[in-house]
């Protein structure tokens, strides 16, 4: 008689394992097992066919992979965990009993479960370990603003504070913030480091609204803050020894005493460290500052695609720039300014920062006093006392600033004035094709010019209307006569210069002539070869091809509508104004 | 002579036997003894075996002391003249602590000075407490972040595991295998960590530029118009779950309700109902079942059999002659039954693609892990009144921590628990001593 086939023990049923089972397995609490998955990154998963992984239980249990509990079995942290938990029991006995020795022994002895190793086994590159830094700095960032809570561990939260200034004294260093954004939950912060992107959110500097317990689960929270706190530490500490930085991070010049005192300082950020205004220590001196580090571009082979390379290039230049935005600057921050966002997105770009010292005591560097210094930055409707070498701008100039990529005029930004928009960079055009109305072009693109109107009213405009004159008109007027002196200079040397030309024609080589090609035809065959390329398209997939194509012709369509429309709008209204200025001329004629 | 004694050859075991060893073994024997006890008495002098004795009278016994041995002890201790290659049982005492002599070294002078009792226990502790600060001081001087981990190059000091590289050396493979679900650790095959595809939180990345707290009237608009149409969704949701469910039922009021149970339970009884309401009709007739058997009266006849066979026949024969028709119909239809097959290949192709994106689509999306569904909430808005404009005046709005969490869920995560409505708190039970219990007569006594 052959071997009797069960139900489950193999497919879909013997690949789950509730987390019962996972439990038994294991032999862990549930808490430590949640902690144990969290730390090691096992997530439940959703089966194809939930009754079948379920061998065939209804309702919806929590289902790991039985792959995924196997691989937790060989975790050497498991030991620790068990030795723990004996630990706190015995502990947890010893309070009970009140034996006072006990509690102090065991309570001085809990054993420390490391995961350095499993940091290096989730991340087994560094550029991992970068690309998953988003959601560690911003739950850091979140921790460093907590007060002592009893779900969380106290010195987990200095730890937090203590690894994102260190972060962001590395970001200074290396002169890596791109974007920035203040919205009304916290301010977004963009780096770029080793060519990932790194957002985060820091809180606004208020203080600390307890959480409702039923929205989140601080435990849980608390867990995945010590992990991505082990990883974010390991991360700083390449990232300063690639810099050549002395880490944990040393200040200021150096100096035997203060070195010592450095060190015998608690290793949680000191003030000085948190004022984020001294530049940080070097291992190495005669080492090439990030802010000037030139890459040349033309020796990277570029394949093919010739405009690609030409797109890089303008961005690394722009990048490059960007890095040295603010340098020269002396800027000087009010008190009703919050100082951590400023200090770090100013002197991410070069400025010298400084700050009342009643605020913050450490780092402050010059007085207010001080006449050299450039701008202010103020947020309130008026100062009584202002120095005239210095603009008094408010603080939104320098988040603009660093997202357009250049220092703007700062009249929009004065002391008391209203505000232009502070835009978003992060927008992503999920739709590329859209109309984009010349206004919207402007708000980006300050090149564009968006009232063409006006100019058609200029040029339609008559000398004899005083009503309206422009700018733009008298400098137009200046070029023509520019132009004209310029003839007139060329007619004077004519006869001179025709003789040298001559003569030198004799001996010259021709001038090359641009070669002449046949743009109808390029387009022929384009057009041809795309059709061709589109042969090549699957059978399966050509369906979905065809709709794409059909959505992109329909959006083309409809932008060409729109700006048809608005082309139609805009000659309308110009006609308008212009029987509106000729009534006006008539009535002008009538009534002299 | 003795004679020759015959015996084997080959072990050796037999040539033992053969040659006699008594006299080697007794003199190995009194070697050893000799070296046991000392030299033989032969050897020795005549000073050390007697001494003369001059004393002429019994002295008295000296008491014995009591550190001596113990007589039946004396079995116990050695007599050999071999001496002992070393010590044993001998306690080895540790150098005193670092921290130890430090404290001495700073603290105990200090002590002595001081003379008064009170002022010596205050001091003690503040020293201790000093000492212990210091301590601390030291451990938190090492950092827990000192190496690289994403290098292969190791300092100096690091540790390398040597002996697994080295058992693994002469290891073969197999028995490595084998010992390799024991120890773990032996073999070099690292397990890889299971790759778990989480779907990407956009929303974290890139907030919404209306969110911004300065925002362009479009960006505010449109950030609006989205949560709008999100609440208006979930205010028809709420609506239809009212409908289906509550509304349903008629609502009727307490007293009522409890009027009904009161008419419904004492229906019948002499008492309470209004025996005003008298029956008039009443169906006085037999019964009749729905279905009644068939009597012999109502059996068919031949004729209709007849008849009805007939017809069933003629039925058959329609039928039949249809189906041939359509035979002959099909074969002129052939040209057509590839458009056909066209037509079900492009439906099934069509359904195909839908499948696909929509796979697509939940291997992005959040999925169910747990009992509970996902519900993302509602983003953060400030209403138009609300936006000051300025940094100094602008209100945070939304909860951080809370998108963090969600996030996590959104992704894959974390499974999405049971809200916990209530935060449940042990319940202390409290005991009263009898000695302050209250009683009537206490009461009584006085005077309350």
């Amino acid at each position: 008689m052959p071997m009797q086939k069960k139900k489950f023990q193999s497919g879909e049923g013997a690949r789950y394992v509730t987390r019962r089972a996972a439990l038994n397995k294991l032999q862990l609490s549930l808490k430590d097992f949640r902690t144990l998955c969290i730390i090691k990154g096992i997530y439940p998963r959703e089966p194809a066919h939930r009754r079948r992984a379920q061998r065939g239980k209804s309702g919806i249990h929590i289902l790991y992979l039985k792959k995924d509990i196997l691989f937790l079995l060989h975790e050497p942290m498991i030991w620790k965990l068990r030795d723990l938990q004996v630990h706190l029991n015995r502990l947890r006995r010893a309070k009970g009993m009140h034996q006072k020795d006990l509690i102090k022994r065991f309570s001085n002895t809990i054993p420390r479960v490391a995961i350095d190793h499993v940091v290096k086994e989730r991340y087994p590159t560094f550029i991992d370990a970068l690309r998953d830094m988003d959601d560690a700095l911003t739950l850091c960032c979140l921790f460093a603003t907590f007060p002592k809570l009893k779900s969380i561990p106290p010195n987990l939260i200095a730890l937090c504070r203590r690894l994102t200034i260190e972060f962001m004294h590395v970001c200074i260093a290396a002169r890596a913030l791109r974007k920035v954004f203040i919205s009304i939950k916290g301010i977004y912060f963009q780096v770029e480091i080793k060519g990932q992107t790194i957002t985060w959110v820091i809180p606004h500097n208020y203080p600390h609204e307890p959480q409702k317990k039923q929205e989140v689960d601080f435990y849980t929270m608390a867990t995945f803050a010590d992990f991505y706190s082990t990883a974010l530490g390991f991360v700083n500490f390449r990232l300063y020894h690639n810099l050549n930085l002395y880490y944990p991070p040393r200040l200021g010049l150096y100096n035997a005493e203060r070195l010592e005192e450095e060190i015998l300082e608690e290793n949680e950020t000191s003030d000085r460290v948190a004022a984020l205004n001294l530049p940080l220590q070097k291992t190495a001196e005669d080492v090439e500052d990030p802010a000037d580090a030139e890459l040349d571009l033309d020796t990277f082979a570029t394949d093919g695609d010739e405009s690609k390379a030409e797109e890089a290039r303008k961005e690394y230049e722009k990048v490059r720039k960007l890095k040295k935005l603010f340098e020269g600057l002396k800027v000087f921050l009010n008190r009703e300014v919050p100082r951590e966002p400023l200090v770090f997105a100013l002197r991410c770009f070069g400025a010298q920062v400084s700050w009342d010292e009643t605020t913050f005591p450490e780092g402050a560097t010059f007085p207010e006093t001080d006449e050299t210094i450039t701008h202010q930055i103020v947020d309130r409707p008026d100062l009584e006392k202002q120095y005239i070498s210095r603009y008094y701008i408010q603080p939104q100039w320098v988040f603009d600033c660093v997202n357009a990529r250049e220092l703007l005029p700062v009249e929009k930004y004065f002391i008391g004035t209203p505000l232009p928009p502070h835009l978003s960079p992060f927008t992503v055009e999920y739709r590329t094709q859209r109309y984009v109305p010349p206004e919207e072009k402007a708000l980006t693109d300050p090149s564009v010019i968006v009232n063409k109107d006006q100019e058609l009213l200029d040029e339609i405009s008559d000398n004899d209307i005083e009503d309206i004159e422009d700018d733009k008109k008298e400098s137009e007027d200046e070029t023509m006569d520019a132009d004209d002196e310029d003839l007139d200079e060329f007619d004077g040397e004519l006869t001179e210069e025709q003789l040298a030309e001559i003569k030198r024609k004799k001996m010259k080589v021709e001038s090359g002539t641009p070669e002449v090609i046949n743009k109808g035809k390029l387009r022929r065959e384009n057009h041809q070869m795309k059709l061709l390329k589109e042969k090549m398209i699957q059978k399966k997939y050509r369906p979905l091809y065809k709709s794409m194509k059909s959505g992109r012709m329909k959006r083309e369509k409809e932008i060409k509508l729109l700006k048809y429309k608005r082309r139609i709008h805009e000659r309308t209204s110009v006609e308008n104004k212009r029987a509106e200025i000729r009534a006006r001329r008539a009535q002008a004629a009538t009534l002299t | 002579m003795k004679t020759k004694k015959k015996g084997g050859r080959r072990l050796k075991r037999d040539w033992r036997r053969k040659i006699d060893v008594t006299d080697v073994d007794t003199y190995l024997d009194g070697k050893r003894l000799e070296e046991r006890i000392g030299d033989p008495f032969s050897e020795k002098k005549d000073e050390d075996l007697f001494h003369i004795d001059t004393g002429g009278k019994k002295q008295k016994p000296k008491k014995k002391s009591l550190n001596a041995p113990l007589k039946c002890l004396s079995s116990l201790q050695s007599t050999s003249a071999i001496t002992p290659l070393a010590k044993r049982s001998v306690k080895k005492y540790k150098k005193n602590n670092k921290k130890d002599d430090d404290f001495d070294k700073n603290i105990k002078p200090l002590k002595k000075t001081i003379v008064k009792k009170k002022e010596a226990k205050e001091l003690n502790k503040m020293l201790k407490a000093k000492v212990k600060t210091l301590q601390l001081k030291e451990n938190s001087t090492k950092d827990l972040f000192d190496k690289d981990l994403w290098t292969s190059y190791r300092e100096p000091g690091q540790r390398k595991d040597k002996l697994i590289k080295n058992v693994i050396k002469w290891l073969p493979s197999e028995v490595l295998n084998h010992n390799a679900k024991v120890l773990p650790k032996l073999s070099d095959k690292k397990m890889s960590h299971p790759s778990q595809s989480t779907c990407k939180a956009e929303d974290m990345k890139c907030p919404h530029p209306g969110l911004s707290y300065n925002p362009t009237i479009e960006d505010h608009v449109s950030l609006l118009a989205n949560i709008a149409e999100k609440e208006t969704e979930l205010i028809k949701h709420e609506a239809h779950m009212n409908r289906v469910t509550q509304n349903l039922f008629k609502q009727v009021s307490k007293e009522k309700h409890e009027q009904i149970i009161i008419e419904e339970l004492t229906e019948g009884l002499p008492g309470f109902t209004d025996d005003t309401v008298t029956e008039g009709n009443e169906d006085t007739s037999e019964f009749k079942a729905i279905n009644p058997p068939t009597t012999r009266d109502n059996q068919k006849t031949i004729k209709k059999r007849k008849i009805q066979r007939r017809l069933r026949h003629e039925e058959r024969q329609r039928m039949n002659t249809k189906i041939e028709k359509k035979k002959i119909s099909d074969l002129y239809r052939l040209r057509y039954i590839r458009e056909e097959l066209d037509e079900l290949e492009n439906t099934t192709n069509k359904k195909k693609l839908k499948r696909l994106q929509k796979r697509q689509l939940n291997n992005i999306s959040t999925r169910r892990l747990g009992t509970n569904k996902f519900t993302e909430s509602l983003d953060a808005f400030t209403l138009p009144k609300d936006l000051k404009g300025t940094l100094r005046e602008t209100e945070p709005q939304g909860n951080i921590f809370k998108d963090c969490f969600e996030s996590l869920q959104k992704r894959n995560i974390l499974s999405v628990g049971k809200k916990q409505l209530k935060i449940h708190k042990k319940k202390i039970q409290a005991f009263m001593d009898p000695a302050f219990k209250v009683t009537p007569d206490m009461l009584a006594k006085y005077n309350v």
